[in-house]
């Protein structure tokens, strides 16, 4: 479904993401083939340096190309759209999916057999017994294993790939340019004393962001030689001075400061294959573009060097490069979070470190390059200040909203301020937060954590209150034992055994995240760091607490309405109302309900969550509160850990791994995703789950909170429907959600989709925190979608 | 679904004492409603809450809510839950509750209504015909500040529609066919009384809304569109009118009460139809939206 927008520049745009759709997904493993030769090589030295010295090696050799029509250039591998190993962190999920990755249900790869040979005959041979995937699962604790292998957790996505889940500093790297930057390094430098214990140490940390500077420049000098060879090859005039440009743009940045709007795209772009290349991972979030990019984009208009069409161009190209990108992962992880998703997550709107106003020219063309390119990257979002943010702005965000690519995630400021407040960041900084990954809180180059560690299945926490720790689909006794249901005489026993068993499985996952933080200390990232200025003037990496904020990592809570509808309901049938007993309700359950189709039906009367209903809602906020009161309790080496509802596709995994529920909900169906109500038992409309999910104390919730809404487009057709989704966008900020993201694609569609994948190439749906090629999810993923409630309204009286 | 049985049979305002009708006593009035609709963004201005009371003095061949019809509760057969559950497929449908019950039961959208200048509308069925209840219900409404909207045919008496015009913020109405003979062939109502109504809403200065359900081969014809146009633009130039395409959503609801669908040939406007009429009405001094 090609995209037809009527800008002078959308033939070139086109053209360019025509290229990243017809490419499939290829493991590319030249980044780990460059860096296992130089560990051969610097055997014995101080590891940072040697990673320092891997990835200079890798801007020295890498595969160096421009394609047709680009004006931003630039890649992170050898190939478009490659998954990149990254063989230091994981190389042996490849070694266990090699001959599954190109079949398997989610995020395939195609695997060359040349690319086999060097894995297995380079790579694997070097590696094997030295990665942080090997060490985690060497060092995994009993209790944390068994919760895992049981459904109840997922916690080892960390180990499979690298740092990402931060905001760097891009802003003080285009600003400063490399050689801006290596004047600290050498300052600080400078100001050591090899005799004075600690420093060596340092020295080694310093020179290793040398290198790695000596790297970057590198790479950007043979991109110019390569533009000055295609342009004095190129016959189209037109053609010949773009490659000139970018020749030389790429010998001004990113050595130097950028002058130009161009130059600082370019400076931009390179620093961010420069993460990947040093580590493929998801959310390397480019954060507050409108806000660090305005000062070269106002200068360079006022000067008359640069039209507002031509701005929009080199947006639109940059655009179509960070869907160049894919993740690789394990196949359980990409079923966690599949799509290939990057989570680049970028960001408009807001308030400035004043406080003021922040939307600006950049801030509407950031929302239009996403409207032009409607590609599933960046992870479009905005920051919605609805005391400062113009309607204009409002307006321009329900538009891109209206056309269903699931862009942008909506972002509710003081909430997010707050966020950021609450990890301990002052307010003076807090104002210029950026949400990262899905919906996750960041600060550009001075926060570290992360964001997301480990998902705790809530489904499951259900079942062990039900079967006194037991797994109900394995029978094994995997959490402790708060004893017999039936022998609770009270909905506040019930209660207790319900918390008790939340502190249980939190406690276990705080004993984890702090095993993969002494992991991860073995995980320094010089390219990354080399943009948090406070890693430089304390000579410490990213990875061992050099930025200027650290916090406990993210602790994330799937099945949020699947805990709440049960809770409600057990209150409701067998404490309240008496319907139930809670032998019949066990017996149902254990059956999943089969035969029992009355107790089914009792359960699924009972009070939902999702339709304003206070018999429901009290539980949401009083479990929640308890949850983040629970997470809060505990600190790493970091700082205080931090809870946060975000499901990505988690939800359906977790799913499969969970039997009957009080709540209604049958065996190994999905878990609700985000904060969102349990598909199809919303029945009053949006408003209603709006004020449901209220509830929810969500400024606590630190790493983020999740609502997905699907409305059906005909709501956005008409100008009367979109002045009301306004205002509706301007009560959930007032209600203090934090987040919400709205599919606008008709079931008919996904189902037509579902049937004829080859008709539907480009079609966007927003998964959970962010948007991926609908046929490229898994089947089960797609029904999920397919399923989740329509929110629409019928003309109400036309007679 | 609880059964309404304290209200089966009961008249509502009908069986008590006139002199009562019109005070703004306190007593906590009952009314029949079957319905509250949320986020409904078509029943004035702003996110409004619906609440569709039932009862209706009109029997429109096109109506597509027949379950406001009647003003007694009554058994609806639902057609989809039949061939799972047979013993769900039947629902009631209206139930009794008081004016202050009702706001309560409202009253939780109000951050929607202040984000968007909305409020509550009053529909139905036809709201004037409980005249007591929808009465105290705007009182109430009004102590709250909460903005209100009265959707009606305007089949009624002036005497009370001026008593609400201090409580009611906002009208809604629907002008059917001019002509009384035709009027009361496809609606059972004279008309007479409903225009007089009209012709002084829209002498007043209360903000409101016309509207005309575009029925092919009912209503569709020249003459009721020109009566139409004129009707408005002597009354109030520059008035609203909206067009709201005839649609057979209602159909299913029918066979569920177990009645025959009234129009079973009809079909919704095609495009020519709908410009047809537009070009019509916009040869009078009134602004026309569909």
């Amino acid at each position: 479904m090609a995209n037809s927008f009527n800008a002078p520049y959308a033939d070139r745009i086109n053209r360019l993401k025509e290229k990243v759709l017809t490419t499939y997904p290829e493991i590319d493993l030249e980044n780990a083939r460059i860096l296992t030769q130089s560990f051969h090589e610097t055997e014995g030295e101080v590891f940072v340096l040697r990673k320092a010295k891997a990835f200079r090696r890798q801007c020295q050799e890498k595969t160096v190309e421009i394609w047709d029509d680009e004006l931003i250039v630039g890649n992170a591998g050898s190939k478009i759209r490659g998954g990149i190993l990254s063989a230091d962190v994981c190389w042996s999920v490849l070694d266990k999916e090699l001959d599954t990755i190109n079949t398997r249900p989610y995020d395939k790869f195609h695997l060359r057999p040349e690319d086999r040979k060097i894995f297995e005959e380079e790579i694997r041979p070097y590696w094997k017994g030295r990665s942080n995937y090997e060490a985690w699962l060497a060092q995994i604790p009993e209790d944390v294993a068994a919760l895992r292998d049981n459904g109840a957790l997922y916690i080892d996505k960390k180990a499979v790939r690298g740092w990402g889940e931060v905001t760097a500093g891009y802003e003080w790297f285009i600003k400063n340019g490399v050689n801006g930057i290596v004047k600290l390094v050498e300052a600080q430098k400078a100001g050591l004393d090899a005799t004075r214990p600690g420093d060596y140490e340092k020295e080694a940390y310093l020179d290793s962001l040398l290198v790695v500077a000596e790297g970057m420049l590198t790479l950007a000098e043979r991109y110019a030689l390569e533009a000055d060879r295609l342009a004095s090859a190129e016959k189209d005039p037109a053609r010949r001075r773009e490659l000139r440009k970018i020749a030389e743009i790429c010998r001004h940045v990113p050595a130097q400061p950028a002058c130009t709007f161009h130059e600082a795209l370019q400076s931009f772009y390179f620093y961010q294959i420069f993460l990947f290349m040093e580590q493929n991972a998801a959310a390397y979030n480019p954060g507050r573009m409108d806000q660090y990019l305005y000062p070269y984009y106002k200068a360079d208009h006022d000067a008359g060097r640069i039209t507002p069409e031509e701005a929009q161009e080199l947006l639109d190209c940059l655009w179509v490069k960070f869907s160049e990108q894919c993740l690789f992962q394990d196949g359980k992880s990409a079923e966690y979070s599949s799509g290939y998703p990057m989570f680049q997550n970028l960001c408009a709107g807001g308030v400035d470190h004043q406080g003021r106003d922040a939307v600006n020219d950049l801030s509407y063309m950031i929302l239009q390059a996403t409207m032009d390119t409607q590609l599933y990257q960046p992870s479009l979002s905005v920051r919605y200040n609805m005391a400062k943010n113009p309607d204009a702005f409002l307006r321009k965000i329900v538009d891109l909203i209206s056309l269903g690519t699931g862009f942008p995630a909506f972002h509710n400021d003081e909430v997010g301020i707050r966020m950021l407040m609450n990890k301990g960041v002052p307010l003076r900084e807090a104002l210029d937060w950026n949400p990262g990954g899905c919906v996750e809180t960041n600060l550009a180059g001075k926060l570290r954590a992360y964001s997301a560690l480990a998902d705790i299945n809530l489904g499951s926490v259900v079942e062990y209150v039900l079967l006194g720790g037991k797994c109900r689909k394995t029978g094994a006794q995997v959490s402790i034992d708060t004893g017999d249901p039936r022998s609770f005489a009270t909905w506040e026993e019930f209660e207790e055994a319900l918390k008790a068993q939340l502190h249980y499985v939190i406690r276990v996952v705080v004993k984890a995240s702090h095993i993969i933080d002494e992991i991860c200390m073995d995980r320094p990232v010089p390219a990354l760091s080399f943009s948090f200025e406070e890693c430089i003037t304390s000579a410490k990496d990213y990875a061992w607490g050099g930025a200027k904020y650290n916090t406990g990592n993210g602790i994330i809570c799937i099945g949020v309405a699947d805990l709440i509808n049960s809770a409600a309901a057990v209150r409701h049938l067998v404490y309240e109302t008496k319907a139930l007993t809670m032998g019949e309700l066990l017996e149902a359950l254990d059956r999943d309900f089969e035969g029992r189709e009355e107790t089914l039906r009792l359960c699924r009367e009972a009070p939902k969550y999702g339709n304003d209903d206070p018999r429901v809602d009290d539980l949401a906020a009083d479990l929640f509160s308890y949850i983040a009161d629970e997470i809060e309790n505990y600190r790493s080496k970091f700082g205080v850990m931090t809870p946060g509802i975000l499901p990505v596709s988690g939800n359906t995994p977790f799913g499969k791994e969970v039997g009957a529920l009080p709540s209604g909900r049958r065996a190994w169906k999905p878990l609700a995703d985000g904060v969102s109500p349990n598909g199809g038992t919303d029945l009053n409309g949006p408003s209603a789950v709006l004020k449901s999910v209220a509830n929810i104390p969500h400024d606590r919730f630190v790493q983020g909170t999740l609502l997905n809404m699907k409305i059906d487009p005909e709501m956005l057709h008409t100008e009367n429907g979109i002045i009301r989704f306004m205002a509706l966008l301007k009560s959930l900020y007032s209600l203090g959600i934090y987040h919400a993201q709205f599919n606008v694609v008709d079931q008919s569609k996904l189902i037509d989709a579902q049937k004829n994948p080859e008709n539907y190439k480009g079609l966007l749906v927003r998964v959970a925190g962010y948007t991926a090629f609908f046929v490229e999810l898994g089947k089960d993923v797609q029904d999920e979608i397919i399923a989740r409630t329509v929110h629409g309204e019928k003309p109400s009286r036309t007679c | 679904m609880l059964k309404p049985a304290s209200v089966l049979g009961a008249d509502l305002d009908t069986g008590r004492k006139r002199g009562t009708l019109m005070s703004s006593g306190t007593a906590d009035e009952k009314g029949m409603i079957y319905k509250i609709a949320r986020y409904a963004i078509h029943d004035g201005p702003g996110i409004r809450t619906t609440v569709f009371l039932k009862g209706c003095p009109a029997r429109c061949l096109w109506c597509c809510n027949p379950e406001s019809q009647r003003k007694e509760p009554e058994l609806a057969k639902k057609v989809e839950l039949c061939r799972t559950c047979p013993a769900d497929a039947l629902e009631w449908i209206g139930r009794e509750i008081t004016a202050s019950d009702l706001l309560r039961e409202v009253e939780p959208d109000r951050p929607f209504w202040r984000r968007s200048g909305g409020g509550v509308t009053l529909s139905g069925g036809e709201p004037l015909f409980q005249p007591r209840f929808v009465k105290r219900f705007l009182q109430l409404c009004r102590e709250k500040h909460i903005h209100t909207a009265l959707e009606s045919s305007l089949f009624g008496d002036w005497k009370f529609l001026e008593e609400l015009m201090d409580l009611v913020d906002f009208f809604q109405f629907d002008l059917k066919a001019m002509d009384p003979e035709e009027h009361l062939q496809l609606t059972g109502l004279d008309n007479r009384v409903i225009l007089d109504n009209a012709a002084r809403l829209l002498r007043s200065d209360k903000p409101l809304l016309a509207r005309i359900p575009l029925v092919p081969g009912c209503n569709d014809g020249e003459s009721n569109l020109r009566e139409l146009g004129a009707f408005l633009e002597r009354h109030r130039p520059g008035a609203h009118l909206e067009v709201l395409p005839y649609h057979r959503m209602g159909v299913g609801r029918y066979e569920e009460l177990g009645r025959p669908y009234p129009l079973p040939d009809t079909l919704p406007p095609t495009e020519e139809e709908m410009e047809r009429a537009l070009g019509i009405l916009k040869d009078y001094a009134i602004r026309v939206i569909n």
